[in-house]
């Protein structure tokens, strides 16, 4: 599997003393992304600081990082570690005020660093300790941290603009969470992908619905059954035929892709998708990394899958569709061709052609600069008024509108290059010489152990000349 | 620099000492400049690349003339992953000028040692390691300090390399160290 793992430079942005508590008004737990929510939460103090203190790979937040990529060396197919306790609380929103609910943190390594543990992502699941119980109608409330986006806004924008091009996206605004009387900061309310999404958006629920967490439709990560794809409903099948099905079908030559991936697969609405997670940058998703994303087998298309777009926290701001000059260890060219679909429909022209017209279609006809902005600017009108507007933050609405502004060139030109096609032949969990480079910290260790480092570093040769000197200045001292 | 000097001048001929222990307090500062760190410090703010080390160097003369040095490291870095060494050095150390440990020395030495990588609780990979090495060194004594300088050059190879990672499961152990260059600044006590 390939390495993506986009770093972000700025990790939150001021602490839970600057931000403005919020009162109660008389809304519910609506998706109007006018709303700025104000949820307020009631635990026992000692309950928040151990769900603030869980990890999901052990240890200390900052290890999390270390112990997603140990693991994902480690298995091709283990599920990862769920170690999210529920704990009791009593929440209010608007005029609802519901007791004992249930209450957990959430997220996967970006949202459960460090500094989550002042500020975890929550997800409330409103029927654990009573049955039925709903928060306006919802079973479960989503409120991400939004530690990896300072602007707070990526997120609500992205899924905004899935759905303004008819995807089928989860609804989203912003919300104060307050814990105790203290706001937490501006949280993202993010509908959960459930029975109630499913119904909304495909008119039934019975289908099979899977989460995924840097998996992908590969023999690979089905060899050992279903394997780190996450099952996320109750009817979903706990088997991976459906799955294997769409693997098999990658595995088609040109000639017969459309008609074998197509039975299992609605292609249509997968360029789509795919031309839209370009168009938004959505790196950490799934045709670029594998990642955060749903596949739904809709039972009113003969079980054939759609995805659905997940987590895009760090979306429209990534460097992309170019080649990146020297690649780092944590920088790789990012051209949404990584996921097993992607980067099979990239290899048969027409569908490349059917992308890159799609993706024509959406910078032409939809993308428009200036309502996006005037979009963050409301978004920036309601955060700022929870979290006080820093110069920080005034730089990074700048460089966020910079990039919006920008976007349409950018995506112009990788449509005119023709696109990058994806690596051929069928998608293995690792690729063996992207591993070469990890024992190389070993080595550096080694090295250093034993005295010195590798020299190549100009400060080192500093050190050897100052030596040097002092020895033949000696030498000569003496010899006169 | 001028520290050194001045240690230089206080300097002068002593009996020779049978038993010296020194540490070496720089070494996790030459660490930390090591080639490719100072690149990664570029995401410093996300995580940090943490380097130290722990070592001792003892030397035993037997006479004027000889005498053995045996040094045991440790050395963990933290990068995405973690890596730790644990190994020694140990060989003769002749003296250039029959003074035992004091003045000009030639040391060679074997190296033996063991290298692991792991992220968080997840082992991915570990190693022997064994090499040799010679050093040129001029030391000081003042009372009982002790300063020891050297600069030398050590190879070292990788051996019975075992990977526990499925991603790293056809690959075998990381080239060798060639030729490396080592800078000892040690300070310590003659017994």
């Amino acid at each position: 599997m390939r390495f993506n793992l986009i770093v972000m430079g700025a990790l939150g942005c001021g602490s839970s003393s600057d931000y403005r508590t919020c009162t109660l008004v008389e809304s519910t737990l609506s998706f109007e992304q006018d709303d700025l929510l104000c949820v307020q939460v009631d635990m026992h103090w000692r309950a928040f600081r151990q769900l603030s203190q869980q990890n999901r790979f052990g240890g200390e937040g900052s290890e999390q990082l270390q112990g997603a990529i140990g693991h994902i060396l480690t298995s091709c197919t283990e599920p990862f570690p769920d170690p999210f306790k529920y704990h009791p609380a009593n929440i209010r929103v608007g005029e609802l005020s519901i007791s004992d609910v249930g209450i957990r943190k959430k997220g996967f390594v970006g949202s459960v660093l460090k500094p989550s543990e002042e500020r975890p992502s929550l997800k409330i699941k409103a029927d654990k300790y009573i049955e039925d119980q709903l928060v306006d109608g919802f079973e479960k409330v989503t409120l991400n941290n939004n530690l990896t986006d300072p602007t707070r806004i990526h997120t609500c924008l992205t899924y905004q603009i899935f759905r303004e091009n008819g995807y089928p996206a989860p609804r989203c605004n912003l919300a104060n969470v307050m814990m105790n009387g203290v706001s937490l900061g501006v949280y993202t309310h993010v509908e959960d992908v459930k029975e109630e999404f499913l119904q909304r958006e495909f008119g039934n629920a019975e289908g099979s619905l899977y989460e995924i967490t840097i998996v992908d439709f590969s023999l690979e990560h089905l060899q050992d059954g279903i394997g780190r794809w996450e099952p996320k409903t109750d009817s979903t099948l706990l088997n991976e035929d459906l799955l294997l099905n769409v693997a098999e079908a990658l595995l088609s030559d040109n000639d017969n892709l459309e008609s074998e991936l197509g039975a299992v697969l609605d292609i249509d609405a997968f360029i789509r998708f795919w031309a839209l997670e370009t168009l938004t940058a959505h790196a950490d998703g799934y045709t670029q990394g594998s990642n955060n994303s749903f596949v739904y087998f809709d039972p009113n298309q003969n079980n054939r899958a759609i995805m659905i777009p997940w987590g895009p926290d760090d979306a429209l701001q990534v460097t992309d569709l170019v080649n990146i000059e020297e690649e780092g260890f944590l920088e790789a060219d990012v051209f949404y061709v990584n996921g097993a679909i992607s980067r099979r429909l990239s290899q048969h022209p027409e569908l490349m052609t059917e992308y890159l017209m799609e993706l024509e279609r959406l910078i032409t006809v939809y993308w428009n600069e200036d309502s996006l902005n005037d979009t963050i600017d409301q978004y920036v009108t309601l955060v700022t008024t929870v979290e006080p507007q820093s110069e920080a933050y005034t730089e990074l609405i700048s460089e966020f509108r910079a990039w919006i502004d920008g976007r349409r060139n950018t995506v112009e030109s990788y449509i005119q290059s023709g696109g990058v096609e994806g690596i051929p032949g069928p998608m293995e969990c690792y690729t063996e010489d992207e591993m070469e480079g990890l024992n190389e910290i070993g080595n550096l260790v080694t090295a250093s152990s034993h005295s010195c480092a590798h020299t190549s570093n100009s400060k080192h040769i500093l050190w050897w000349i100052s030596i040097v000197l002092l020895l033949v200045h000696r030498r000569n001292t003496h010899t006169l | 620099m001028i520290t050194l000097y001045t240690f230089t001048l206080l300097a002068h001929g002593r009996e020779a000492t049978e038993s010296i222990i020194v540490i070496n307090p720089v070494l996790p500062s030459i660490t930390t400049i090591a080639d490719g760190v100072v690149a990664l410090t570029e995401i410093e703010d996300f995580m940090k690349f943490r380097v130290w080390d722990a070592n001792l160097r003892g030397y035993n003369f037997y006479s004027k003339r000889w005498g053995v040095m045996a040094q045991l490291d440790y050395t963990q870095g933290n990068f995405i992953w973690k890596s730790s060494h644990i190994g020694c050095k140990v060989g003769p150390r002749f003296s250039l000028q029959n003074s035992g440990f004091e003045g000009w020395s030639l040391s060679t030495y074997g190296i033996l040692g063991y290298t692991t990588v792991s992220a968080s609780h997840y082992p991915l990979s570990r190693w022997a390691v064994y090499g040799i090495g010679a050093e040129l060194g001029r030391s000081y004594i003042w009372n009982h300090f002790v300063l020891d300088l050297g600069l030398g050059l050590y190879t070292a190879q990788n051996a019975i390399y075992r990977s526990y990672a499925e991603a790293m499961k056809d690959s075998d152990s990381p080239q060798g160290l060639s030729m490396v260059p080592s800078v000892h600044t040690g300070i310590g006590y003659a017994f």
